[in-house]
């Protein structure tokens, strides 16, 4: 269970996350809706362990992230949560493969062979392991990007405005990916966006508004 | 993959830039490799070769001619002395050793010198076959010349007027090899080494034949003058050793200010010639210095360059698990991968040029030069400039080391 007690950050003494409380079992999943500059983004941050809150705790099943080691807690991140971004950068220098192997790596996991040559088969794109980002399309990036966060198979995953660029048929292509891809790893879903279409894709009380 | 790997692919990546990088650094490299292997060949080969000479006595003339053409066999003499006046100066009382040379001829470049057995065991030379020359017109032949050319005891060649190839050819007076010397590593192995009375028969011949040609009615006549020439007979110079070190400070003065002949001192000499090279050495090396600079800087702004430009590679790397460590490192790794292939390839290049001009050079391969030689100066030099680079990495580095992640994801 994610449990975020009384967070607070400030930018120049101006309270960006006010005393907020959560908690999200495993398994579930938390929609975070809120404005563009309610501090989503930052909240996000605070709960991948990149940003220490000013004040209150965030425990991923009794561990408390900022209590631990900066290299332990960056070691945790890469092992128990996927972190999606709105426009799922992909890294150019890198070929397909290395793109999703990458994942294991920083984590400081073995690299799967085996596991992402059946991703890249999924994806139709086992042909193109060898080639670099540039050859694929938006939907491809998008679903690479996807799977570089399921890799680790993580218990918990961020996504940071995943739908705000993308048309319905898009955002629905996606969210429905994205729900299948968690259940699948029995992961937990947390997104952060303004974007209201995606309040349709969960219950009501799984959502929290800013 | 590794750290390494993704350095590697991100600098593959932007390839002119890497390029550009690892020139730059291995033409730095290179210059001032290839000059300290130059600088460090050319003075022990100076010293070596000039050892247990104290002067060289020769003709009125430049005295580092005298000296670059009677010890290294490097120039061309300054004329000829008598030998009526070199036999005074050997039997002097502050002279120990005086070695009589005679030059003029040569064989395929390498010089045939007019001396005695002495000059042979002043470089401790000792026969790998054969021996000494008993007759006019026997000859002994250096290492090189016998391993070069496959000469061997009993075989005959002739020589050619002048020090360089090309000149006239002595056809009806061959030399035969009686001797060949083993390796030294000193200008004797590219030495054809005869009996000053080689050199004499074969120039008295010479004359002799063009005498007959001009005028055959004067037979008589010529006859009469043989016998003055026998009297009138030159060397090129004479080697020197003296007996006290007081005689290096008396004796030149009376050769030079009562002879007509010159004393030059090699050590003297060789000096001054360093400071010559050495004002050409010290701009080349200020040049490479400036252009290894030039690399180091076009490295710390293509580091910092490629860490801005990533900043969103770099965040992602930290979102993934990656320690602050880990984003340090690969920027370090991506200088450093730079550096040591460019230093690598400049030493390598270094290394490579002096070999080539000491094999395809004449006057590399007079000088002895080659690349096979590894110098603890250079090594520091490599190191030196590696560590410089792992500090300038540092910097581009703790930018990356610093990246904002929000600042990144709020882009």
């Amino acid at each position: 269970m994610l449990t975020c007690s009384n967070l607070s950050y400030k930018i120049q003494d101006q309270k960006i996350i006010d005393n907020i409380s959560f908690n999200v079992k495993s398994g579930e999943n938390l929609l975070i809706l809120g404005p563009s500059g309610a501090g989503k983004t930052t909240l996000l941050c605070i709960i991948a362990g990149l940003l220490k809150p000013d004040d209150g705790n965030i425990e991923y099943d009794g561990t408390d992230i900022y209590k631990l080691k900066p290299e332990t807690r960056d070691t945790f991140r890469g092992q128990h949560l996927g972190i999606i971004f709105q426009n799922f950068h992909l890294i150019q220098s890198l070929n397909l493969y290395q793109n999703i192997a990458i994942a294991n790596q920083m984590s400081g996991k073995k690299i799967d062979k085996n596991q992402i040559n059946d991703y890249l088969k999924e994806l139709g794109l086992e042909n193109k392991a060898k080639q670099k980002t540039s050859t694929l399309s938006q939907g491809q990036s998008q679903r690479l990007a996807l799977v570089r966060s399921f890799i680790n198979k993580p218990k918990w995953i961020l996504c940071d405005e995943p739908t705000s660029a993308l048309d319905d048929e898009n955002t629905n292509t996606l969210l429905t990916l994205l729900k299948s891809e968690s259940k699948k790893n029995q992961s937990s879903l947390i997104i952060v966006t303004h974007d209201k279409r995606v309040k349709s894709y969960f219950e009501n009380n799984n959502i929290l508004e800013l | 993959m590794n750290l390494f790997t993704i350095s590697l692919n991100y600098l593959t990546s932007r390839i002119q830039n890497t390029l550009l990088n690892i020139i730059m650094m291995a033409s730095g490299i290179m210059l001032i490799t290839t000059l300290l292997l130059f600088g460090y060949q050319i003075q022990h080969k100076l010293t070596t070769d000039s050892k247990g000479i104290d002067a060289v006595i020769g003709a009125k003339g430049s005295p580092l001619q005298l000296v670059l053409s009677t010890i290294y066999h490097i120039d061309i003499p300054t004329g000829n002395i008598d030998l009526k006046t070199a036999k005074k100066i050997q039997r002097h009382s502050q002279i120990k050793q005086a070695i009589p040379i005679s030059l003029g001829d040569s064989y395929k470049g390498y010089r045939i010198i007019g001396t005695t057995p002495s000059y042979i065991k002043h470089f401790n030379a000792s026969f790998t076959k054969g021996g000494i020359w008993h007759e006019s017109m026997e000859a002994v032949i250096g290492y090189e010349i016998a391993t070069n050319y496959g000469l061997k005891i009993g075989d005959h060649f002739a020589g050619n007027h002048g020090l360089v190839a090309g000149g006239e050819i002595h056809e009806d007076q061959e030399y035969k090899i009686v001797g060949i010397l083993e390796s030294t590593k000193t200008v004797i192995d590219r030495l054809i080494i005869t009996s000053l009375e080689s050199v004499w028969d074969i120039h008295n011949h010479h004359d002799d034949d063009r005498d007959h040609h001009a005028n055959d009615e004067h037979h008589d006549h010529h006859e009469h003058e043989k016998e003055d020439l026998e009297e009138d007979k030159e060397i090129t110079a004479l080697l020197v050793k003296y007996k006290n070190k007081m005689a290096a400070l008396t004796f030149p003065r009376v050769i030079n200010k009562n002879t007509n002949m010159q004393a030059s001192t090699p050590s003297f000499e060789i000096t001054r010639l360093i400071k010559l090279i050495g004002v050409g050495k010290d701009s080349i090396i200020l040049f490479s210095s400036f252009l290894i600079i030039l690399s180091l800087s076009s490295m710390l702004i293509g580091l910092l360059n490629s860490v801005h430009q990533r900043h969103y590679d770099l965040a992602i790397f930290r979102t993934l698990g990656a320690s602050r460590k880990k984003i340090f490192l690969i920027v370090v790794i991506e200088g450093m991968i730079i550096s040591i292939i460019g230093s690598l390839i400049g030493l390598i290049l270094g290394h490579l040029a002096i070999e080539i001009i000491g094999n395809y050079s004449a006057k590399g391969e007079d000088l002895g030069l080659t690349g096979f030689i590894f110098l603890p100066q250079i090594f520091i030099l490599w190191a030196g400039t590696l560590l410089l680079c792992l500090i300038i990495c540092i910097i581009p580095a703790i930018r990356a080391y610093k990246t904002d992640i929000k600042e990144m994801l709020t882009r």
